[in-house]
């Protein structure tokens, strides 16, 4: 703060990049990494200078589980983020709008279903669609990630639907407006831009979503952090190159996000 | 459209999917955690077997192992993002910076967090590398000899653990400072006229106002502990031996990982769902107050 000399302002300073360098390290080191040739990558001691190559996301853009990884996540993920957003989101309006019995116990199990282990869930999913014969189905990992978008988008939204200004609806019921009109033509747009900041972390969230998918899915329905994951066998030394340049193209999208994410931060607080 | 009209249009869809992702998995867990069945078998082969599951449960020595290691796991975890967090990077990130630098370090931090825990995972088993990563590299110029520090009985938990610190330690700190900047600026004036010192300003004034709406934070973290099983998947699958097996990577490795006792593991998730409901559950009524 202001009552500080000038040497300590820049030993804080030299401190903070410091600290955000280790933020970010492994990340730029990924980075870095995938620009390598395969001997370039296994040399030791690790080189910092090299000539960059594409030669690692030309190859991994080639590889057909990749693709079908990146094509299924862009299929899956946003319909399950449509389909939570559609269901979700008057939910969470009624939470914050309407008064009714045993609003906080409903509240309380929207809250648990967030919490649930994931392997509680996946186990008897795995039984179900196994005896179904679905494993492997975009359909049924759709509907197993609605334990996720649903409720994290009733719980999120409640918060949205708060901020906006209880006059305006009163307005409207007033001018004679229904409820669903009161809805869709005062609520929903006066929140929409929470509402999309809101929908964007329940984005990332399925987006990196991994155990779900690894457990219900093997070739045909495989997303994109199950295909990145599938070139290593535990134990066994990695093809790190092709590896690298998956890892980011998978990361790209939240880091992206990262930006937003950052604005809508407060929004977290208000919601617990 | 009444207002129960509408009430009803959206509360019962929702509700009844949510009722059945909730219900329909769990009946099925604790049904098929009262029979004997391999993945192996047809379904028409389930024989009941009452409790038989649970009580071998109670003596299956890999079981105790795996709770004794989600404890360690979730106390070191939790414990190292929030002295990280709040106590370290927090302070460094509001005290002593301005407009722009204050952006850049809530981006910088919530980047770790943002990442798919795989990608995160193999940032790191790539730098943990015995023979090319670059912690050891790092290490030998100290004069360190190479540590293999997800193959080592004895640094494996740890090492993993360190990754989950990183990514929250750095959500935590942005949170905290967003928590910071709504306390009015005239408080921490006021404090700094009476002549206070920084670290007395952040114990005796920041500490008291943060808390309560930190603690839901943390619950969430705890809640977030308690189920991580993407980066030890990725980094050393429960291994060595089962020194980073955790409930859920036992229950995996029980039901569908190679062994396809779907019936076993099927009791062990019941198990996971009891402790998490009645911990929620316990937090919740608790945290009454805090709420509206």
């Amino acid at each position: 703060m202001a009552r500080l000399g000038r040497a300590r302002k820049i030993g804080f300073t030299i401190l903070i990049v410091l600290v955000l360098f280790v933020a970010i390290a492994p990340i730029v080191w990924m980075f870095i990494s995938s620009l390598k040739s395969k001997v370039d990558i296994l040399s030791y001691p690790p080189k910092f200078l090299f000539s960059p190559t594409l030669e690692n996301y030309r190859r991994v853009l080639n590889i057909a589980t990749i693709m079908r990884g990146f094509r299924n996540s862009l299929i899956i993920v946003p319909i399950a983020l449509l389909i939570g957003f559609v269901l979700g989101a008057p939910v969470g309006y009624i939470f914050a709008r309407i008064p009714f019995r045993k609003k906080e116990d409903l509240r309380f199990f929207v809250l648990t279903l967030r919490f649930m282990p994931p392997v509680a869930v996946a186990i008897p999913f795995f039984a179900i669609w196994l005896r179904l014969k679905m494993l492997d189905v975009h359909q049924a990992l759709i509907f197993t990630y609605l334990v996720i978008s649903i409720p994290t988008m009733v719980w999120l939204t409640i918060e949205c639907f708060r901020r906006v200004p209880v006059e305006c609806e009163e307005a409207a019921h007033l001018e004679g407006c229904t409820q669903f009109q009161v809805f869709s033509r005062i609520a929903l747009p006066l929140a929409l831009p929470s509402l999309l900041g809101m929908s964007m972390f329940v984005f990332i969230l399925l987006w990196n979503e991994f155990f779900f998918a690894f457990i219900l899915t093997s070739t045909r329905a495989i997303t994109m952090p199950v295909a990145s994951a599938s070139f290593a066998v535990v134990g066994m030394e990695v093809p790190w190159g092709q590896i690298c340049a998956s890892i980011i193209l998978l990361s790209i999208p939240p880091l992206v996000l990262s930006y937003f994410f950052v604005r809508f931060l407060p929004f977290f607080f208000k919601v617990g | 459209m009444t207002r129960k009209g509408f009430f009803y249009i959206f509360m019962v869809p929702a509700f009844g999917i949510l009722f059945f992702l909730a219900f329909y998995p769990l009946g099925n867990a604790v049904y098929y955690s009262l029979h004997d069945w391999d993945l192996r078998l047809n379904s028409q082969f389930m024989k009941f077997v009452g409790l038989a599951n649970y009580q071998r449960l109670a003596t299956d020595s890999r079981f105790i192992n795996s709770l004794k290691t989600t404890a360690i796991w979730v106390a070191v975890t939790v414990l190292g993002a929030t002295i990280l967090g709040g106590g370290i990077l927090a302070p460094l990130f509001h005290g002593y910076t301005g407009r722009t630098t204050r952006t850049i370090c809530l981006l910088f931090s919530v980047m770790p967090a943002l990442l798919p825990r795989v990608g995160a995972a193999y940032m790191w088993r790539l730098m943990y590398s015995p023979s090319i990563g670059i912690i050891n590299y790092f290490l030998s110029v100290l004069g360190v000899r190479p540590i293999d520090f997800l193959a080592h009985p004895s640094y494996a938990l740890f090492s993993v653990a360190l990754i989950d610190v990183w990514q929250w330690g750095f959500l935590i700190a942005a949170l905290m400072v967003i928590l910071i900047e709504e306390i009015p600026r005239e408080v921490i004036e006021a404090g700094a006229l009476d002549g206070a010192r920084m670290w007395q300003i952040y114990r005796y004034l920041i500490f008291p106002i943060v808390l309560p709406p930190f603690l839901p934070l943390l619950f969430v973290k705890l809640m977030e502990s308690l189920r991580t099983f993407d980066f030890i998947f990725v980094l050393t699958a429960g291994g060595p031996g089962t020194a980073t097996e955790t409930l859920d990577m036992y229950a995996y490795w029980q039901g569908i990982g190679s062994a396809g006792r779907i019936s076993y593991a099927s009791s062990m998730s019941v198990v996971m769902l009891v402790i998490t409901m009645v911990f929620v559950t316990f937090v919740w009524r608790r945290s009454a107050r805090w709420r509206d």
